[in-house]
């Protein structure tokens, strides 16, 4: 539904994306991560046409977005990163405005997102807090009914319950078919919520994949408390297995897959186990230590 | 949608516009009397500055009589003045705003064109521009009788259209300006200091054929309460107003935000 190839960006001489390529599938959700200032926002406003890049081509849902941005437009319900809105108008209004150039877009839908994140409809812009313009932002683009949806920090201010409740919201409309390209600094957000990633550094690529491809990378760590005290001798021994702690309470280090890992604690005086393996966070670290391109 | 946003964020500015011209226009024509009993008074006032267009302005007036008067009350202070001040205000936002604000995003991830957005909200600036001209010329007219005078409605509209015209093309050219700015200040500096150029010069007796106001001036307003329509000067005011017009589309449809 989205395609994005060899797209480049530079403002003034600095180079804001560099030939980035990467897809999203139907009913795919696919993260954007990135540092401040990695090219994620100029990459999905050249995607609407905020944007024009220097080089490069973009695709949504068939519909070339660099030769005929209007046309593409009409596919994507769009959420800025900024969430900056016309004051003077009402919930409604803005919501009114927003999604009238959609023709298949619902205002019915719009109110009863409005109404499930709590953002009253005659409130006016002006006096709603950061996290009511997200969730109007969000609910605009929810309400648009269109087949991708872009959405830039979508999740930035938002409460947890909320950000739980989006998030949920987000896995149906995939369901529902939708393609989803958001981009977010909340890692554990998106490891709930996206089938893929991509990850960008000073406008470049680093890696795109699977969720499972980079959790896959991250550490495999298992807190487990005995109820009895257990020697470093009485512990499975194994080439990818490293023992941490003493007496009640151990850590098992693998780099192998957890399978034969909690197979080997068979027969031990478990009292309780708890997964304590690294996640996105890990892997974006190592990513942006080792900087490796694509 | 567009129409109404640009409407809402701009009514304030419209409505007092109107108000603003509708009561210079009610207190000029309750002040003609005064002006009428002691004409030539003023005119002798009026040598003592070292203005030669304020003279000339105040011999029209004596040769004329309240047609003259009406002219400069309604179309050159009013259209001119008001209405390049209204222009510079009203156009410098119609597109920086969006940049000052940083609502560029959120307006033009909407699946409209730049072209439809632009020319609607031009649209919409005429009409807030034009419509109070109109009205208040209107309104001159219909209080003339009050001080014993009587002007023919078709002039008054007819001068006001014209004047229209001349702030319309003020109004496209800050268009122009707010469509390459990034802050709104900027674009109503940039031409209301031209406009205060363009003033400057109308007064300067060697160099007013080089002034924009030579296109509003009483040489243009008086033969219309003869019926005789200022054609050649409506055209050079179209001609301004379609070319800036042209140029602020064109550079907005290439602008990233």
């Amino acid at each position: 539904m989205i395609r994005i190839e060899n797209i480049s960006k530079s403002y003034d001489g600095v180079a804001a994306l560099r030939e980035v390529s990467f897809d999203v599938g139907k009913g795919e959700i696919l993260g954007l991560v990135g540092p401040n200032g990695s090219g994620k926002t100029t990459l999905l406003k050249t995607l609407v046409g905020v944007v024009r890049p220097d080089s490069g081509r973009a695709w949504i849902a068939g519909v070339d977005s660099t030769e005929d941005a209007l046309e593409a437009r009409l596919h994507v319900g769009y959420s800025p990163g900024d969430p900056a809105l016309y004051d003077s108008l009402s919930v409604l209004e803005i919501l009114e405005f927003a999604i009238g150039f959609h023709p298949q877009a619902s205002l019915s839908l719009g109110k009863q997102f409005l109404d499930l994140f709590g953002v009253p409809l005659e409130k006016r812009a002006g006096k709603l807090s950061h996290g009511m313009k997200r969730k109007l932002l969000l609910s605009q683009a929810l309400a648009s009914q269109a087949p991708v949806l872009i959405l830039d920090e979508p999740m930035e201010g938002l409460d947890p319950e909320v950000r739980k409740t989006a998030e949920k919201i987000l896995v149906e409309q995939a369901g529902q078919g939708r393609a989803i390209l958001m981009s977010s600094h909340d890692l554990a957000g998106l490891e709930r919520t996206c089938h893929r990633v991509a990850f960008l550094r000073e406008g470049r690529l680093l890696d795109v994949g699977k969720l499972e491809h980079f959790l896959e990378r991250a550490s495999r760590v298992l807190h487990i408390r005995f109820r009895e005290s257990v020697e470093s001798a009485r512990l499975p021994v194994g080439k990818e297995w490293t023992w941490k702690g003493d007496g009640l309470s151990w850590s098992l280090h693998t780099t192998g897959n957890l399978e034969a890992a909690l197979a080997c604690l068979k027969g031990l005086p478990i009292a309780s186990c708890r997964d304590a393996s690294g996640g996105l966070e890990e892997v974006f670290d190592a990513l942006y230590g080792e900087e490796k391109t694509l | 949608m567009l129409w109404r946003q640009t409407l809402k964020e701009n009514i304030l500015l419209a409505g007092g516009y109107f108000l603003l011209l509708t009561l210079t226009t009610t207190l000029g024509i309750w002040f003609w009397p005064d002006l009428r009993g002691a004409i030539e008074e003023w005119a002798g006032i009026a040598s003592f500055f070292p203005i030669e267009g304020l003279k000339e302005v105040m011999l029209r007036i004596q040769e004329e009589g309240y047609w003259a008067y009406f002219a400069v009350q309604q179309f050159f202070r009013g259209g001119g003045v008001f209405g390049v001040a209204a222009a510079g205000l009203l156009g410098s936002g119609l597109i920086a705003r969006e940049a000052d604000n940083r609502t560029a995003e959120f307006l033009l991830s909407r699946p409209v064109s730049r072209t439809r957005i632009l020319l609607t909200r031009w649209g919409v600036g005429v009409v807030a521009l034009s419509l109070p001209l109109l009205l208040a010329a209107g309104v001159g007219a219909a209080c003339s009788p009050l001080v014993d005078e009587s002007i023919p409605l078709w002039a008054a509209l007819a001068g006001a259209v014209h004047t229209s015209l001349f702030v319309v093309a003020v109004f496209s050219t800050t268009v122009w300006l707010s469509a390459r700015s990034t802050h709104a200040l900027q674009a109503a500096i940039l031409v209301l200091g031209f406009m205060l150029l363009q003033f400057a010069l109308y007064l300067i007796k060697v160099l007013w054929h080089f002034s924009a106001y030579n296109l509003v001036d009483l040489d243009v307003m008086l033969p219309l309460a003869r019926g005789v329509y200022p054609w050649k000067e409506s055209a050079a005011l179209l001609v301004w107003i379609g070319v800036f017009v042209a140029w602020a589309v064109k550079d907005f449809k290439k602008r990233d935000f």
